[in-house]
């Protein structure tokens, strides 16, 4: 797992055409995703969904599909397809109070502490809490990469479109 | 208790072969019970001198076994336990057993680095003689148990029974695994301590995914045209249909001029363009 968090870290371009560096895989995917599915629900926008909550639907959806070779992306799958509200960030805000309460209290049990932030760390990965501690910090390694990827091609999106 | 194998038979001058301690004493022998053993070995053989230094040597065994009882028992058990459990390793148990000038623990490490050689699954219960199952204490030189699959190196003065092991063993996963997480996160490096590196890397999420649902805001209001938009000026609409040819290659220069920079300040950009506080 380390590799391929290594392998993202650095764009190589390589002699070979055949290889082609995993984070312009992703991003290739995202974006070939991603753009068809704005294209879409532009079409759609009369009908009366919630716009707001579809477009990050479908975002999420991109960034899903575009890293499917992960675990975090599969519990991100079934989130989305359970519900049609995407659950991922919008607690993430109540999560930045609460961390910052916590660094306010010192003392305790160092160990605690620790624990506590990693379940923390769980609760922002999709589908972290099912897994372990070793499996998840792996997990976090790409899940951090691919939401980078993600924030790139969404501004980039937007710049050109602007 | 093991008196008898130290009798006058073995020690008489017609069998000069069983003077090396492998024939007398087929298991792993420590240091003081050797130079001990050795003392009687290495005497002229007359009865009333074999005897003497047989009951000696006895002596000298007896006390160094009441010193460490537990863990000499406990290491025959083990010894023992290995060689009942993996069948197909007695063969060099034995032979690594005979070697006389070995210590316990170099015959710990033979045989782990034999059965090391076996397939790479992570079961800690593959270890050989290392961790037992007994409550045998620190033995008194360095222990140096490799496990089965994982070696991992106990220091001194370190429990060296199997659950300790394991728990050593995985934490040094987790702090490889953060220490590869430290090299992602930008900014990382210079800081030290397990809490506050956890703490750069959820506020780095969190921030991301604001970032994330912002830019998708943004996108919406884009999406759908001046009608919606907050301010017609601010969020001039687009053509989404003009875009894929040209994207790729902005999103490759814009993420080659991030990692050049080796930070990413354009999303500190953002924070200020977005009306979210950043909690630091």
């Amino acid at each position: 797992m380390e590799r391929q968090i290594i392998n993202k870290k650095k764009r190589v371009f390589s002699v070979e055409p055949n290889k082609i560096p995993p984070s312009e895989v992703f991003t290739r995917k995202y974006t070939r995703l991603l753009v068809p599915a704005l294209k879409k629900l532009n079409m759609n926008k009369n009908s009366s969904q919630a716009n707001q909550l579809t477009v990050k639907h479908e975002v999420d959806m991109a960034l899903a599909l575009s890293a499917q070779e992960f675990a975090w992306s599969r519990f991100l799958l079934q989130k989305l397809s359970s519900s049609n509200n995407p659950t991922t960030t919008t607690s993430s805000s109540s999560n930045g109070i609460r961390i910052q309460k916590r660094s306010g209290k010192e003392g305790g049990d160092e160990d605690g502490e620790i624990e506590e932030k990693l379940r923390e760390l769980q609760k922002l990965l999709p589908g972290g809490e099912e897994m372990n501690v070793e499996e998840m910090l792996g997990e976090i390694g790409n899940y951090i990469k691919c939401l980078e990827l993600q924030t790139i091609a969404l501004k980039s999106i937007v710049e050109d479109t602007t | 208790m093991d008196l008898p194998l130290v009798n006058d038979s073995s020690f008489s001058p017609a069998n000069p072969s069983s003077y090396t301690l492998s024939e007398i004493w087929p298991f792993p022998v420590n240091d003081a019970v050797l130079s001990g053993l050795r003392l009687a070995v290495n005497s002229t053989p007359s009865d009333k001198d074999v005897s003497t230094a047989a009951a000696a040597a006895a002596a000298a065994e007896e006390s160094t076994v009441t010193d460490l009882t537990a863990g000499w028992g406990g290491r025959k058990a083990r010894a023992l336990n290995s060689e009942e459990d993996e069948s197909s390793k007695m063969v060099s148990l034995s032979s690594s057993g005979n070697e006389v000038k070995d210590s316990g623990d170099k015959k710990r490490k033979l045989c782990g680095s034999e059965s090391g050689n076996g397939d790479g699954s992570m079961k800690p219960e593959g270890e050989t003689s290392s961790g037992g199952g007994s409550k045998a204490t620190e033995q008194k030189n360095k222990p140096e148990p490799p496990k089965d699959y994982i070696h991992v190196r106990a220091r001194r003065g370190q429990a060296t029974d199997r659950h300790s092991l394991a728990e050593r063993a995985r934490r040094e996963k987790i702090s490889e695994k953060m220490t590869a997480l430290q090299d992602i996160i930008p900014g990382c490096n210079k800081i030290i301590g397990k809490a506050l590196v956890l703490d750069e890397i959820i506020n780095y999420i969190q921030s991301l995914q604001r970032q994330v649902e912002f830019l998708s805001m943004k996108l919406e209001v884009v999406n759908s045209g001046p009608s919606t938009g907050p301010t017609i000026g601010v969020f001039p609409t687009g053509d989404l249909g003009t875009l894929p040819i040209d994207l790729h290659r902005n999103i490759y220069e814009q993420q080659e001029a991030n990692e050049s920079r080796g930070s990413h300040p354009e999303w500190l950009h953002m924070q200020v363009d977005g009306s979210f506080n950043r909690t630091t």
